[in-house]
């Protein structure tokens, strides 16, 4: 129990970023992510007892700490499921053409990509996140790589 | 080619996140109740090398004349438990590139050091320990307590420098400059610099741990007087034997008014601007519905320094800006541009009265700026052609030439 909450603690000390800012695209602001993380990750010391070590304590603490934005999420907007949420960037106006190039994407899969270039996380750990394969991680972040590079070469950066 | 894309895409994901830090371990022990997480040992200030680990010279260091502290590593006091599970973390939450297993049973500690890597202001500075453990690959991970670690590839001499299996690694802890900067060296590098703006220099001390780490660890914590924009650690650079550098880390310096920080604009709305961005004094210049229903808005705010900032929205996307006055100065009269949904934004010189936009149609519209700047949404398929300046005389003084359809 105290070893994998000191995990949690440093988990949280080394990447407490990237789970705000992955998290701020379901909430909406960074300050509602922050309290989701706040709380995401106050329920996974709670419940650490429960990760019996079946797949990556990273992956774990994901799921615990987007169940919980969802949760925060459906307080203040429709009764969607995670897959099917308008995802975007926080602050669109910070870069249009990535936010173009994201929201072109179909809903599911935007999580995907803010999961990965929001929060640096591994395709395994996405997979784990999501309770989706491997497989259908790489898929989704290949389908999107392609549209986010025509995005870019049309803005004339060399690729 | 892929990676290319994947890292200019990462890029620009960096470029739009958010970095402000607002960790709060006590607020999620608060929420959770209280759960006791991590004992840590009391240490003696200061950057103290495991005395019972040093040892005179050890046999890699002795090979190509290390001049620093060198430990045993089988010699260094093992990691405790809780540390030891800090290892266990790494090979959990790998960042990218599969499992790196490190040996947590082998995990050593190296050294205490005193440095501020939490409060971000230079002036909270607590202790941190250095715990090394050895990869069951011939890499090593290394953490240190309550602060911030990593894992390092098998040396790789062929790597590039700063790579996973790189020579050199070089972090360092932020706020409006660095407060501190860690890191490690493997062979050829034989020393290591922090090096300030204002042109000054300061060795590091180096700790070397023999196999299987084979590697050097270095910490400092930049001196209170050494945090301003003009002599602010700007570099960590490494040095061969000859005293060449051979690799350097730029931590880039930066005015902490050209920072963006969370604010908040009078209607609530929260949102990352330059300090120097007066948020609580800005004014919504423009604010109305498209026709596709989404709120195009436009806030001008005091700039600190002279002139002003913006922010608008168009709902299609949006943009924001600090020029400074001279920066404003090397603008043409009018600086603006259409965006997608049909929005023209413009920023215009204040002798301009009226802009006059003029479509491949021939229909024309006019647009009053409203201080210095115009938010107008176009007519449906509306090809913009030019873009005319007016006096308040009527008097072209500028056209900008759009892009045709």
């Amino acid at each position: 129990m105290e070893s994998t909450a000191a995990a949690i603690e440093v988990l949280y000390r080394h990447r407490y970023t990237r789970f705000r800012n992955g998290v701020a695209p379901i909430v909406g602001s960074y300050e509602a992510a922050h309290d989701a993380v706040q709380e995401g990750f106050a329920r996974a010391l709670r419940a650490s007892g429960q990760y019996g070590g079946r797949g990556s304590l990273e992956g774990w603490v994901w799921r615990v700490v987007l169940r919980t934005a969802l949760e925060q999420r459906r307080k203040d907007a429709d009764d969607l499921p995670l897959e099917e949420l308008d995802l975007s960037f926080v602050e669109p106006e910070r870069d249009l053409a990535l936010t173009d190039a994201v929201r072109s994407l179909p809903p599911q899969r935007r999580l995907v990509v803010f999961l990965r270039y929001f929060a640096d996380l591994p395709y395994r750990t996405i997979a784990e996140a999501l309770e989706i394969d491997t497989g259908t991680v790489a898929a989704t972040l290949a389908q999107a790589r392609d549209a986010l590079a025509v995005i870019l070469d049309e803005e004339g950066v060399r690729l | 080619m892929n990676e290319t894309i994947d890292q200019l895409i990462q890029a620009r994901f960096d470029r739009v996140a958010d970095p402000t830090d607002g960790r709060d371990w006590s607020d999620i022990l608060a929420r959770a109740g209280s759960v006791e997480v991590v004992r840590r040992r009391p240490r003696p200030a200061r950057v103290l090398v495991a005395a019972a680990a040093v040892l005179a010279l050890a046999s890699t260091a002795v090979a190509f004349g290390w001049p620093g502290a060198v430990i045993d590593f089988f010699n260094a006091p093992p990691a405790p438990e809780s540390v030891a599970q800090f290892f266990e973390t790494f090979n959990q939450a790998v960042p990218r590139g599969g499992p790196k297993n490190a040996t947590v049973g082998e995990a050593r500690e190296v050294m205490t050091a005193m440095f501020d890597a939490n409060s971000f202001t230079g002036t909270h500075q607590t202790e941190h320990t250095l715990y090394v453990a050895p990869r069951s690959d011939g890499g090593f991970c290394f953490i240190w307590t309550d602060a911030g670690g990593g894992c390092a590839d098998p040396f790789d001499p062929s790597a590039g420098p700063s790579g996973p299996g790189g020579r050199f690694g070089a972090s360092w802890y932020e706020g409006d400059y660095a407060t501190a900067t860690d890191g490690y060296v493997r062979n050829p590098v034989h020393t290591v610099e922090a090096r300030f703006a204002d042109g000054t220099s300061v060795a590091l001390p180096i700790t070397w741990v023999s196999a299987p780490i084979d590697a050097g660890f270095f910490v400092y914590a930049v001196p209170p007087e050494h945090l301003t924009t003009s002599n602010a650690l700007a570099t960590v650079v490494a040095l061969d034997a000859n005293g060449d550098a051979t690799d350097t880390q730029f931590v880039g310096v930066a005015n902490p008014l050209d920072r963006d920080v969370p604010q908040t604009l009078p209607d609530g709305t929260k949102i990352s601007l330059p300090r120097r961005a007066q948020a609580a004094e800005a004014r919504e210049a423009f604010s109305f519905r498209t026709t596709s229903g989404d709120r195009a808005y436009l806030w001008v705010m005091p700039r600190t320094g002279g002139g002003t900032c913006y922010v608008y929205g168009t709902g299609a996307g949006g943009g924001f800006g600090c020029p400074s006055p001279h920066q404003l100065s090397l603008e043409p009269a009018i600086n603006g541009d259409e965006h997608a949904g049909g929005v023209y934004f413009a920023h215009v010189k204040p002798e301009v009265a009226i802009v006059e936009l003029r479509y491949a149609s021939g229909q024309t519209e006019r647009v009053t700026p409203v201080d210095g700047f115009v938010l107008h949404e176009m007519p449906a398929a509306p090809h913009l052609a030019t873009v005319v300046a007016l006096s308040d005389t009527g008097k072209a003084i500028f056209t900008q030439n759009e892009k045709g359809p």
